[in-house]
Parts: C-alpha cells; structure tokens; sequence
C-alpha cells in the first residue's frame, strides 16, 4: 500500500536503521563435477561455477539500485567437498584452491562448502577433508569451511569431535599471522541444515536443485528501533507482537528481492532465511534488543529469556511473510560481529556460560568467540560436545566458530576488521576434559530421535 | 489488472524554493509520468513522496536519482520500485 506513513517507514529503516540484504547466496551442485582425476574435477568446477556465477554479482547490484536496499553480500555455497574428495582421491586442498580462484573470479565475498557431514562415522573423503582444513583455510581467502558431528538422530560422533578440537587449534596456528582467521572460516555443527545462506557454515546440500538463491536479510537494528519506541512499562507478549509484526516486514523484502534474484538468475528459488543477523556496525546490534528489552548489559540474568521471546517471535513474524523460509532462521549471537556483545564481553558481563546456555534458545551457536591462545584441543573438543548435545536434545542445529587467539590472552582483542569485526579473549573453564575427549567413540541419539 | 509499473521519489531536507519542481523536470525529462504527490513542510523541513508511472521511463531509477541529487546535493532522496513498499505493507 502506497501511504505516505508506509513509505516514510520503509524508507527510514533502510537509511536510519541498518536495513538491509545480508547475503544472497547461489548454491551450486558440484555432484556432475565429480571425477577420478582431481584436476579434471578442479577443472570441472572452476567451470561450471564460472557459468553459474557470470551475472550473480550484476543482478545483486541492479536489485540494490531497483529497490534502494544494500545487498551487502553475494556467496556461494556448494556440496560438500568430502564427496568430490571421496571419489577422486588427491589432496583436498587442490578443491580448495579452486573454490577460492572460482569466487574471486566471480567476484563473490565468501565460497563455502569445504565441507564433511560425519555424524554418523567417516566414509571416503571424510577424514582426507578434515585433515586438510587447516592448510586449506591457511592457503586461500574466500573458502569457508564446515563439519557436521551430530544429528537428533545419529547421535554425536565423539572420534570426530576429538578430531575437530585439533583441526581448530591447528587451522589458528597456520593463520597466527593473520590474527589466526583460518578459524573464523570453520564450523562445527549438530544438526547442520543444507539450505543455509550464511557463512561460514553454508554448505549446498545433497537434497537441493543443481542451482538455487537463496537469501539472508538483517535486520537487527529496525527491531531495535521499534522497541525503543514502545513505552518501558509495555507488557511482553505486547513487545512480542511489535517484533513479530516488524520481522514480516524484514522477511518481505527479503522474500521480493530472493525471489527476483532467483528468476533473473535463472535459478530455482531456495529459501530465506530470516535470521536477524547482526553487524558490528553502530545501530546493528542482537545484544542491543536485548538491552532495549530491559536488561542492564547483554549477559545478565534474563537475558536468556529475553532472547527465547526474540527467537521465537523472529520466526512467527518471518514464517507469513514468505512462501520458503529454512536456513538457521533465528536469532545470532556472534559475539565479534556485534557491537553490543563485544562491549558486554569486554565488561565481562557476557560469558561464555551464558553465550552457551543462549544458544539453547536461538540459532547458530556459540559463534565468533576468541578464546585464550593456550587453549588445549581437548578443552575446544569438550565446548563442541557441550554445543553439539544442546544442538542433539533439543532437536536443533548448533554450532561452534571459535578462535583461539595464538600469543594472546585474557585482556587482549584480535581485530579481523570487516564483518567479521573484533572480539576480546573470553575467559574459559581451563580445567581437563582430556579423559573425557579420548575416549571417542558415539554418544548415541536421544529418545527424541524415536519419532517415527 | 494493473500493468503500469510505478516508482516512489523520496525527497527529505531543509525546505527551500523549487524542490518539487526541479525534482518533477527530472522526471518529466526521464518521460516518468507523475501520479500523486504527497509534501508538506514543517518548521522549515520539508518531506515529499512522489509516486510516478515509470512504464516508459527512458532512464534507470539509480540513473533519476542521481539526477535529483545532483540538484539536491544536500538532500537525502531515494528513487525506489513500488514492490518493496506493496511487499513490506501488504499481507
């Protein structure tokens, strides 16, 4: 409806609210790239991605001067380099340097899909891929990487879990350099999904079309803004029906402009994915909602409620809004890519305890948190069961993106600069989980795996 | 069935003399066809919403805007397609 009101509304929260397109993402399969011979399968996909991808960056540019909104990122994500690895043989890192040389062709922010999905043991590729992350994301810039332990219904795979605790710390200490950024392109989930549109962990599924756009809008600070405007005595359920109401008006544009992606791509639309994504930009901020909600600092006791009711009325809100909503769908808290996390880590009102039991109640995980550079592979391992067990019983993805900050400790920052922002080093539990972790094998699936 | 397709100029600023013609010539000159206006001025801040049929537009809508704000150097002014607005505001 043309009003004056809803233009003078939308217009604002594009140009005074931080509204905007977080990533439209082309997800490509590279299943008819396979080969025995991995160079003619590098080959193969430099290819097809160049084909895919030739007007991706274009037609996002042409959608931001259509309709006055950032596009802030265009990606791509592929299927899971383990299978193409499985069949050829060869080093994996060869997949990598041509994932990477494809997206810089394209002109495309991030390529993910380095990827293995293990929850239920390795097969062929699996472990060469794992081995291989760490000089992967040492020697390129745009891939991403991702390894799925567990599933509700697999259980967790612990081998690989104690296996993933290395691959981290690893891919810190050939990135120390480069303020150990190597890990801020890894993922470790439970419950990975294959439609995800957002890095590091988007990966292009088995299950999906050959090519599908898919997008991710964000729209933390438009959320805010309403709250702000609502008086401090507004019941809850009355401040859950402001955001549900706002979170349709985000997931619509998201919805116009992927599906207009789509079409002129030529690509079958795949979903959005209305996560409120935040930016360590002023005004961008998931811990400001929080904050505006009525809590002292993002952190504090209630904060984990307060996050359940933004988590959930996201979603309601964003569900009407469009014909295909999937992905992470919720809310993140990646502590360096927000501006009021990183203060409340700074202040040390945020802990990893409380970032842990957060992720109980929203999407993604425990995400973009700089540990201690000393940290042992067995304690990472032990934060990646802890994550993956909430992820497993609660029938949910989680996820751990941890960054052990070599030659820095408690009290120091590592700064990535972009959107992947700045953190502080976050104090964690130092005692052994060793024993524990060593023991590997499976923690078998929940009672709620028997839903059949 | 509606074929025309529209667009929304927004104008947002310090008020001074000639705003909304200089932003009508642009459009008249791009062959946008106007069909409502919506402006008022408050305390010398002035807000226009312009709703034009852009279906024989001769320019792109970046292409306008960059017209009206070479005009307006010192005004914030979004050119935008009408499905953002019917897309966020209708059910």
């Amino acid at each position: 409806m043309l009003t004056i009101d809803n233009i003078m509304e939308t217009v604002n929260m594009i140009q005074n609210e931080n509204l905007d397109i977080r990533t439209i993402t082309m997800g490509i399969s590279l299943l008819d790239c396979a080969d025995s011979d991995i160079d003619a399968s590098c080959r193969k996909i430099t290819e097809k991605i160049r084909r895919r991808t030739e007007k991706l960056v274009r037609t996002g540019e042409a959608l931001e001067k259509k309709y006055g909104i950032p596009i802030v990122n265009k990606r791509i994500s592929v299927t899971p380099i383990s299978i193409l690895a499985g069949v050829s043989g060869g080093d994996p890192v060869k997949y990598a340097l041509a994932l990477d040389k494809a997206a810089k062709e394209a002109g495309v922010d991030f390529i993910g899909g380095f990827s293995a999905l293990v929850h239920r043991g390795f097969s062929a590729g699996d472990l060469e891929l794992i081995k291989a992350i760490p000089e992967a994301l040492a020697s390129t810039d745009l891939v991403c990487s991702s390894v799925n332990v567990g599933t509700t219904k697999a259980g967790i795979n612990m081998d690989a879990v104690r296996i993933m605790g290395r691959t981290v710390v690893r891919a810190a200490e050939l990135t120390r350099d480069r303020n150990c950024i190597g890990c801020a392109k890894l993922v470790v989930f439970c419950n990975a999904v294959e439609d995800n549109p957002f890095m590091a962990g988007a990966f292009h599924g088995i299950g999906n079309a050959d090519v599908a756009v898919s997008a991710g809008v964000s729209g933390p600070g438009v959320v805010r803004s309403v709250l702000a405007g609502m008086p401090k005595d507004a019941p809850l359920d009355v401040v859950a029906e402001e955001i549900k109401k706002t979170a349709f008006k985000i997931t619509r544009v998201g919805q116009l402009i992927g599906k207009e992606a789509a079409d002129l791509l030529g690509a079958e639309f795949g979903i959005i994915d209305l996560s409120l994504a935040p930016t360590p930009a002023i005004g961008d901020s998931v811990a400001h909602i929080i904050e505006e909600m009525g809590i002292e600092k993002c952190g504090g006791c209630g904060t984990t409620a307060a996050l359940a009711l933004l988590n959930d009325a996201v979603k309601k809100g964003g569900l009407m809004a469009s014909s295909s909503v999937g992905g992470l769908s919720g809310a993140f808290i990646p502590v360096s890519e927000d501006e009021g996390m990183i203060s409340a880590a700074r202040a040390g009102a945020l802990t990893i305890e409380k970032l842990e039991a957060m992720t109980a109640v929203c999407s993604v995980g425990l995400d973009m948190i700089v540990l201690p550079g000393d940290t042992s592979a067995e304690v990472i391992s032990a934060l990646i069961a802890d994550e993956a067990a909430i992820g497993m019983v609660n029938s949910k993805t989680t996820a751990v993106r941890v960054i052990p900050a070599i030659g820095k400790n408690v009290g120091e920052d590592l700064d990535f600069g972009g959107l992947l922002g700045s953190g502080p080093v976050m104090p964690i539990s130092r005692l052994a989980p060793n024993v524990f972790v060593e023991r590997g094998g499976r923690i078998p699936a929940p009672m709620q795996s028997l839903k059949n | 069935m509606n074929d025309t397709e529209r667009a929304v100029i927004t104008i947002v600023g310090k008020d001074r003399v000639g705003i909304l013609a200089g932003a009508a010539v642009e459009v008249a000159e791009a062959n946008g066809n106007v069909i409502n206006v919506n402006q008022t001025v408050m305390d010398g801040f002035f807000t226009m919403t312009m709703i034009i049929d852009i279906t024989g537009l001769g320019i792109s809508l970046d292409e306008l805007q960059k017209k009206i704000e070479a005009r307006f150097p010192d005004m914030k002014i979004h050119v935008m397609h009408e499905n953002i607005f019917n897309a966020m505001h209708t059910i």
